[in-house]
């Protein structure tokens, strides 16, 4: 009876072969924190103002800086995304989110670097739609730059947008 | 067990108190069955183990605890089941369903770990699912040592210590020939006493050479006997907003007046304010049927003037335009329309404007 552990080892492979799984090694369990947090602001609704702009017309563009930190004690992968009131205006601004920083001041604010990979490139996209990776503690600054493309329709004129990102880390 | 015979043979073994080789072995054979019970309710049932992670789905699954699932076909699955599922990345998440839409015999979920705030940002499209039957609290955290490599090497050792015992237990039943052909130099260290004979080697051989084949077997099983980790994944919100961007309206240009001047030839002259704007706006006007007219700039105001001669008799309407400097000047205001009339080319009046 005692061999049965044997066995039970022997069948417990099964399971892997059965649940048509690679080999997990180094498994870990984690009781853990996970917190994101924008700005060095506790607080999971944060003001963001940066990117306010009146006025605009085509060629304009605004720029501002968010940090995302993670102040948990595991790491996680991060999304970005917007909810806007006027997804006509929103879809007609261009978006480019790099890890730069702002250059000029609004109405011509810029943001330095090249766009990230699975970042949005208009306000109605997704703002970061493949996962960012952060470790515990690490932290990052995206440069978020809202411009208004020569030849945007005069359709636009006297249309406005509130926006809000909301980020979503995931373990 | 109890019956077994007291063993003649294995030093090593019989150093060890009868109770504690009693308890071993119980133990061993209660866990040998539980893990063919497991092997064959795997197979029978779809039912799979798995480590739970982390703790989004605490208080229902506890971080540690080894989650037994069965695997449910999508069209089984209701709203509030708890079920894991693969992520895009391959790994697996166990959370609570919120939302099941089923087309067919796919279903997409959306699921919501009980301590989250917030949905999982992504859809699951699953044919099937492995649907919550049991937790064990902190069975995980023995699962997951016994599937570490110091975990399977003590497994190994101790189902080693198993066969040995077993095997010196069976050896000192019956009788068996003796053999004395072999050296004597290769007996444990720890074995006190002188060999007595053939026999005592033989099964000194035989131990170190099952225990080391199963301490190999161990080893090489590592890969493969791993349950699956599951993560209840935590998720976290965090917004910032909200920021207002507006575009700018280009102003309709203000009426000022409409003067009629001239005594042969009458000429009608319209006038407009220019409007505050940060931009620096022009304006365009033009007749229906004459055209574009020249806007004078007058500093503040700004006017145009047309005659009869130029439009004939008739009732006409002017239109003033700001637009913005090139290259935005498709962004143009309303019109401010004016109406004039010439009856003749001695009398001319100004209508309604807007």
């Amino acid at each position: 009876m005692s061999l049965g552990l044997a066995l039970g080892i022997g069948s417990a492979g099964t399971f892997a072969y059965w649940t048509d799984e690679a080999t997990v090694t180094g498994l870990t369990i984690t009781a853990g924190v996970l917190d994101l947090e924008l700005q060095d602001d506790p607080d999971d609704s944060i003001s963001f103002t940066t990117l306010n702009i009146s006025n605009m017309i085509p060629g304009q563009s605004v720029a501002g800086v968010l940090k995302v930190e993670n102040v948990g004690n595991v790491g996680f992968t991060y999304t970005a995304s917007t909810s806007v009131s006027n997804s006509t205006l929103a879809s007609a601004l261009a978006v480019k989110v790099t890890n730069g920083s702002v250059s000029g001041s609004s109405p011509s604010a810029t943001c330095s670097g090249s766009q990230l990979s699975g970042t949005g490139t208009d306000l109605d996209d997704a703002l970061v739609s493949t996962g960012r990776s952060l470790a515990a503690s690490a932290s990052e600054n995206l440069c978020i730059e809202v411009s208004m493309p020569s030849g945007a329709s005069s359709s636009l004129q006297g249309t406005s947008t509130n926006v809000t990102y909301t980020f979503t880390a995931t373990q | 067990m109890s019956r077994t015979p007291r063993s003649r043979m294995g030093s090593v073994v019989r150093a060890i108190p009868r109770r504690l080789k009693e308890v071993a072995l119980t133990v061993g054979a209660i866990g040998g069955l539980a893990c063919i019970a497991l092997a064959i309710s795997a197979l029978t049932f779809g039912l799979s183990p798995l480590v739970v992670q982390s703790g989004s789905m605490e208080p229902t699954v506890a971080t540690g605890s080894l989650l037994i699932t069965q695997k449910t076909p999508a069209s089984e699955l209701k709203r509030g089941d708890v079920v894991t599922v693969r992520r895009l990345d391959r790994t697996l998440v166990t959370h609570r369903i919120v939302q099941i839409t089923l087309r067919g015999d796919t279903a997409t979920l959306r699921l919501k770990g009980d301590a989250n705030d917030v949905v999982d940002p992504e859809a699951y499209m699953v044919k099937q699912a492995g649907k919550k039957v049991l937790v064990v609290p902190y069975a995980g955290y023995v699962a997951a040592w016994a599937s570490s490599r110091l975990g399977l090497f003590v497994l190994g050792l101790y189902v080693a210590f198993l066969a040995v015992t077993v095997a010196a237990d069976w050896r000192s039943r019956p009788k068996r020939p003796k053999r004395d052909d072999e050296p004597d130099d290769e007996g444990p260290a720890q074995s006190g006493k002188p060999a007595k004979g053939g026999k005592r080697k033989a099964s000194r051989r035989a131990m170190s050479a099952a225990g080391a084949s199963l301490i190999m077997l161990g080893a090489l099983a590592t890969p493969v006997v791993a349950p699956q980790p599951t993560l209840a994944a935590w998720t976290d919100d965090a917004t910032a907003g909200s920021s207002t961007l507006a575009a700018y309206t280009v102003p309709k240009p203000v009426w000022v007046s409409c003067t009629v001047t001239g005594v042969l030839g009458k000429t009608v002259t319209v006038v407009w304010n220019e409007v505050s704007s940060p931009y620096a706006l022009d304006y365009v006007a033009s007749v229906d049927g004459g055209g574009s007219l020249t806007v004078t700039d007058n500093g503040a105001t700004r006017q145009v003037a047309v005659t009869s001669g130029l439009l004939g008799i008739g009732t006409f309407t002017i239109r003033v335009t700001a637009r913005l400097p090139a290259p935005n000047g498709s962004w143009v205001s309303t019109d401010l329309t004016q109406e004039i009339t010439f009856v003749t080319a001695l009398i001319a009046s100004c209508g309604s404007h807007n």
